[in-house]
């Protein structure tokens, strides 16, 4: 039996379309994860001191496509794809990892930036209805930058006037943070799992690493 | 055939386009002095973040006017803070040095 040449087109028609969607489908999802990823990575064994950016725990934080004007939500999200043009304190997406932090009143992530360096984010937990905003701070790409680590604070939270809120991340050779806050005292926070965080009244003034054995 | 080709093809090449098209970057601000304690206004846009990096020895916070600020607490540290939504507001960097600084400052849109 012989196909007639209408129907033999008609399937050869249907493999090319096929074929298309699926190169275009490829071609679709490459560009995605060549946009999301950085282009400047640091060597992973920079980042070796940071064993938090291997953690496989649910980070808790929705990633969208876009940021829609009619979001609701009373939680914060965070961009799926680094914008376009985004410099290199950008925290990237796909290294997100969530940090165990001791305070309720807060979240806290750590990131890689996508000029190689290390970051922290900083969710503070608002009252309902304010915007849920997080606040991230990054350190250069440099040896001695990511020997430091990095460290953010949020200080104008609304109903919680001159309430200072601070999370940091160190390297695993860093056993405590020693601060000395607005008033002059002395505070020392243990570090765990390469994140600290503090909650103080007024800016503090200055932080000292303790290091593991110190 | 050809046309449900084409249809096809160019269905994909939007979705596509809407997909792999990110926010983008803005510079409202190069290289600007910043007092001790001050801040650097942006113009009024709709955005949903904004990002600050210090010059030199300056401590940079990157301000979303009448919604939140975030500050790094260490020399050359890139500050940034992220909306769930756009907003209609400025961005702002604030110098949290006490002395005259240089900042770059950035929004996301």
């Amino acid at each position: 039996m012989h196909q007639s040449p209408r129907f033999a087109r008609s399937r050869a028609g249907k493999r090319s379309i096929l074929a298309l969607t699926l190169a275009a489908v490829a071609v679709l999802v490459s560009t995605l994860l060549l946009s999301a990823s950085g282009s400047t990575a640091t060597p992973s064994s920079e980042y070796a001191a940071y064993p938090a950016l291997q953690n496989n725990a649910p980070t808790e934080l929705a990633f969208v496509s876009s940021h829609s004007a009619t979001h609701t939500g009373d939680r914060p999200t965070w961009p799926l794809q680094a914008p376009e043009g985004a410099q290199s304190g950008w925290p990237l997406a796909e290294s997100i990892r969530k940090l165990n932090t001791e305070s309720p009143n807060m979240t806290t992530w750590i990131a890689k930036s996508l000029g190689g360096g290390v970051c922290v984010l900083l969710w503070v937990h608002e009252p309902a209805g304010d915007t849920p905003s997080i606040g991230y701070t990054c350190s250069g790409e440099t040896e001695e930058d990511l020997h430091r680590g990095a460290t953010t604070y949020i200080s104008e939270v609304p109903g919680e006037p001159g309430r200072v809120f601070v999370a940091g991340v160190v390297p695993s050779t860093v056993a405590a943070i020693q601060a000395t806050l607005a008033n002059g005292a002395t505070k020392t926070v243990a570090v765990n799992g390469n994140a600290w965080d503090l909650e103080t009244e007024g800016d503090p003034q200055s932080y000292q690493t303790i290091p593991v054995g110190g | 055939m050809r046309k449900r080709l084409i249809a096809v093809l160019v269905t994909l090449a939007s979705c596509g386009a809407v997909a792999a098209t990110p926010a983008s970057a803005v510079e409202y601000a190069n290289h600007v002095e910043v007092g001790g304690g001050g801040n650097h206004f942006g113009p009024y846009v709709y955005f949903y973040a904004a990002e600050t990096y210090p010059f030199g020895s300056a401590i940079a916070c990157a301000g979303v006017r009448g919604v939140g600020l975030n500050c790094a607490s260490s020399v050359g540290e890139v500050a940034g803070i992220v909306l769930p939504y756009d907003v209609e507001a400025e961005p702002y960097i604030h110098n949290h040095s006490t002395w005259t600084s240089y900042f770059s400052g950035y929004y996301y849109k």
